[in-house]
């Protein structure tokens, strides 16, 4: 198992100087892994999930591991810590997983999100011997510094950190930073004019189809 | 589908097809334009960052349709990479109205000493420089134009490279700029020169049914809610919709067809999942650089086996982007009064200054001159998420938890980034290039652009001469954490050249009224004739040269 863990580090290290080919080499390693089954449930749809899923339950696009996994590294990304919202605030769980049936989002970045969660998974096996529902707080706190510090799971982070960034300061209209409680915090000003449903993103295909 | 036979069949409906579409339109000619993107109407472009940057929605899906990019690794090799793979884009807005819609129309004119290059700076080894067949002088009625029609607000101030101009001012006044932009005047006279009051192609006032700039706070890369922004489609396809013109959008032109005879007779094209055709007398190509070439690239016959324009095989070569790179720095709010803090913050407003003092350089102790360029001053781009995401690494340190929400909380409330963005030639060299992929396609089947982006090392040397002179400039008004980035990374919004015009047919794709030289009817009015690209952004140069051969065709066609 430790093996394993080295020679993903190792192969992700070597090519990290060269931005591009370790961008290429990173999507022919993500190509390579079978798909998780978790993934093949995801529908491709077009909707927005507006309903906020119940903690840590699974739901057709993620197992309930999978859910607790991402809700817990989010808040660790992006701590309840008194200093602006909270990932809950945000909405950014039902936004990730929004992002997984996103047709336009490209599908080896979906695949890239998903696989990354069975990563944290196979680590905290690796270096606890249980699964990552069983860890304490202190552990899984440990465990993210531990993946922040290698070049895949730092990568993996940063794309879940983006997608919470989405969240914070996005348009309320994808039910995200709730009561604009994002762009308050950081006293941001949104350009004007804000998107109305038809020209959203949800929406915005059809509208200039029917032009 | 066949209608009828039009006089004009244009492909493409961005800047360099807009004044040819409305000014035939306008004669009495009439004119079909193909566009390959969807018609996106004002009242369809809000302020989203999800639509119009998180997701791209303006330019096509990139595993539809996409370039191969080949670009030198550190060991020499020329590595391609599909940007369906890569986080690259080259697509600028592919609509109705091309990537004018969402341009941040930064106009400037080029200088006399543009069309000059070769003449006035000399050779400079492994890069293909030459003059231009037209000079300044032949551009100038339509560079003031455009001003008119397109609408251009700013004031021509004198400085020391001012290029000579036919009125005394624009003819819309500066829009609203922000304090910054009076210190930036203010450190450049102690410095020793006058700042340009850059010029936009923006209405400060408002224009027939366009509406002035309401400082909307989110306007690069965004379409424009009140129709300021001289985009094509506003400034020249609505009017021209009032004639004989007719846009089909969604209408991917994939091949023209010839007669034997160096006529272009049919332009072929994709719409609703049908192939079609269209008639017409004369064609006009407009689909911005690289997919120009790609066009006439594939549309090789038995007549012309290397492709349309391509006898020497010149067509995609010479492709130039715009050299330079971009600096900035914090103006924190605690270094100065609460008052000027507040000016500093205040959303929606512009900066439009710009230094030309170095548009050309005389190197110390000698009497040889280089040829410089333009540092444009701006505010970092208001819109969330990019700023968010810079405040996550630290090196190649990942960022996380409470000390990246202090950090970004800081970012956003305690300081606001001025910036500079230097814009210098992109020396034409046999490493840049379009040539079509011999494999990969698009959904289409039909084969994508491969573009070779190599750089010529002169380039770096005048973009780092020129990121000091603006350090020296956010120095001065207080900036702080001062750092440039100078790369021979392209700028894909930047790019013009492929199918140069010249006088000579074995060294030119075009003449120089951008008509193909070995075609009777096939002409190329994108920035594509660009043999060299100047040291400005080159949007109101390809307005101005579409107008220019506009009056080429009335005379001929009339």
């Amino acid at each position: 198992m430790i093996d394993k863990r080295v020679k993903k580090d190792k192969e992700s290290k070597d090519l990290f100087s060269n931005i591009e080919k370790w961008e290429l080499n990173r999507r022919r390693f993500v190509k390579t892994v079978s798909i998780t089954a978790v993934l093949s449930q995801i529908a491709v749809i077009s909707s927005c999930v507006t309903k906020k899923p119940k903690l840590y339950e699974a739901n057709k696009y993620v197992t309930a591991l999978e859910s607790e996994i991402i809700q817990k590294i989010q808040d660790i990304l992006f701590p309840d810590d008194g200093n602006g919202p909270s990932v809950v605030d945000i909405n950014a769980y039902s936004h990730l997983l929004w992002v997984l049936t996103d047709e336009r989002k490209d599908k080896e970045s979906i695949r890239y999100i998903t696989k990354g969660i069975g990563w944290v998974e196979e680590t905290a096996q690796e270096n606890y011997g249980r699964t990552f529902s069983d860890l304490t707080q202190i552990e899984i706190e440990e465990l993210v510094a531990f993946i922040a510090d290698k070049n895949w799971g730092a990568g993996w982070l940063s794309m879940i950190l983006t997608l919470i960034f989405e969240a914070l300061a996005m348009d309320p209209i994808y039910n995200v930073n709730t009561s604009e409680i994002g762009w308050q915090w950081l006293e941001h000003k949104p350009g004007n004019p804000r998107p109305d449903k038809d020209n959203s993103y949800i929406n915005i295909f059809n509208t200039i189809n029917a032009n | 589908m066949q209608t009828k036979k039009y006089d004009y069949c244009i492909v493409g409906s961005g800047a360099g097809a807009g004044p040819i579409i409305l000014e035939m339109a306008k004669a009495g000619f009439s004119v079909l334009v193909l566009e390959k993107g969807p018609w996106i109407k004002t009242e369809n472009f809000s302020k989203d960052e999800l639509v119009s940057c998180r997701r791209d929605v303006y330019t096509p899906s990139k595993v539809d349709e996409f370039h191969v990019i080949e670009s030198q690794t550190s060991d020499g090799e020329w590595q391609p990479l599909a940007t369906r793979d890569t986080n690259k884009n080259y697509w600028n807005g592919s609509c109705v109205g091309g990537s004018s819609n969402f341009m941040s129309a930064y106009f400037h004119r080029l200088k006399p000493n543009d069309f000059r290059l070769l003449s006035e700076y000399g050779p400079i080894k492994g890069a293909n420089i030459v003059d231009w067949p037209i000079s300044y002088d032949d551009l100038e009625p339509y560079y003031t134009k455009v001003e008119s029609v397109i609408g251009i607000s700013g004031e021509v101030r004198q400085h020391s490279t001012l290029e000579p101009r036919s009125t005394p001012n624009y003819p819309y006044p500066p829009l609203k700029t922000n304090v910054i932009s009076e210190w930036i005047d203010k450190a450049g006279v102690e410095e020793g020169y006058q700042m340009v009051n850059g010029a936009r192609g923006i209405l400060s006032k408002t224009k027939d049914d366009r509406s002035a700039c309401y400082n909307s706070n989110y306007c690069g890369s965004y379409g424009c809610s009140s129709d300021a922004k001289g985009s094509s489609r506003v400034a020249l396809l609505n009017e021209a919709l009032k004639y004989d013109c007719t846009i089909i959008p969604n209408a991917k032109v994939f091949h023209l067809e010839t007669d034997g005879q160096n006529n272009v007779v049919k332009a072929n094209y994709h719409l609703n999942g049908e192939k079609c055709f269209v008639e017409a007398s004369t064609f006009v190509v407009a689909c911005q650089a690289i997919e120009t070439s790609r066009l006439l690239l594939n549309s090789k016959n038995r007549d012309a086996p290397n492709g349309l324009g391509n006898e020497n095989n010149l067509v995609g070569k010479n492709l130039v982007f715009s050299a330079g790179g971009i600096g900035g720095g914090n103006l924190y709010f605690e270094d100065f009064s609460k008052e000027d803090a507040k000016k500093i913050k205040e959303p929606g407003s512009f900066v439009n200054r710009a230094i030309q003092e170095w548009y050309e350089i005389k190197e110390e102790d000698s009497d040889t001159k280089l040829k410089g360029g333009t540092i444009d001053f701006l505010f970092e781009h208001t819109n969330a998420i990019p700023k968010l995401a810079r405040q996550k690494w630290k090196g190649t340190r990942l960022v996380y938890g409470s000390e990246l929400k202090k950090n970004i909380h800081s970012y956003f409330t305690k300081q606001r980034k001025i910036k500079f963005e230097i814009f210098n030639d992109w020396l034409p060299t046999d490493d840049c290039y379009v040539e079509l992929d011999d494999k990969e396609v698009d959904k289409w089947g039909d084969l994508v652009a491969k573009v070779r982006v190599g750089y010529h090392p002169h380039d770096i040397k005048i973009a780092k001469y020129l990121a000091v002179k603006g350090e020296r400039i956010l120095e001065r008004i207080g900036a702080k954490n001062i750092s440039t980035g100078i790369s021979g990374e392209p700028s894909p919004n930047l790019v013009v050249g492929g199918c140069r015009f010249g006088e000579n047919p074995s060294t030119s794709v075009l003449d120089k009224n951008c008509k193909v030289h070995s075609s009777n009817n096939l002409y190329v009015t994108d920035g594509s004739f660009m043999p060299t690209g100047g040291s400005v952004p080159h949007t109101w140069t390809i307005y101005a040269n579409s107008f220019r051969v506009v009056d080429h065709l009335l005379k001929t066609h009339s």
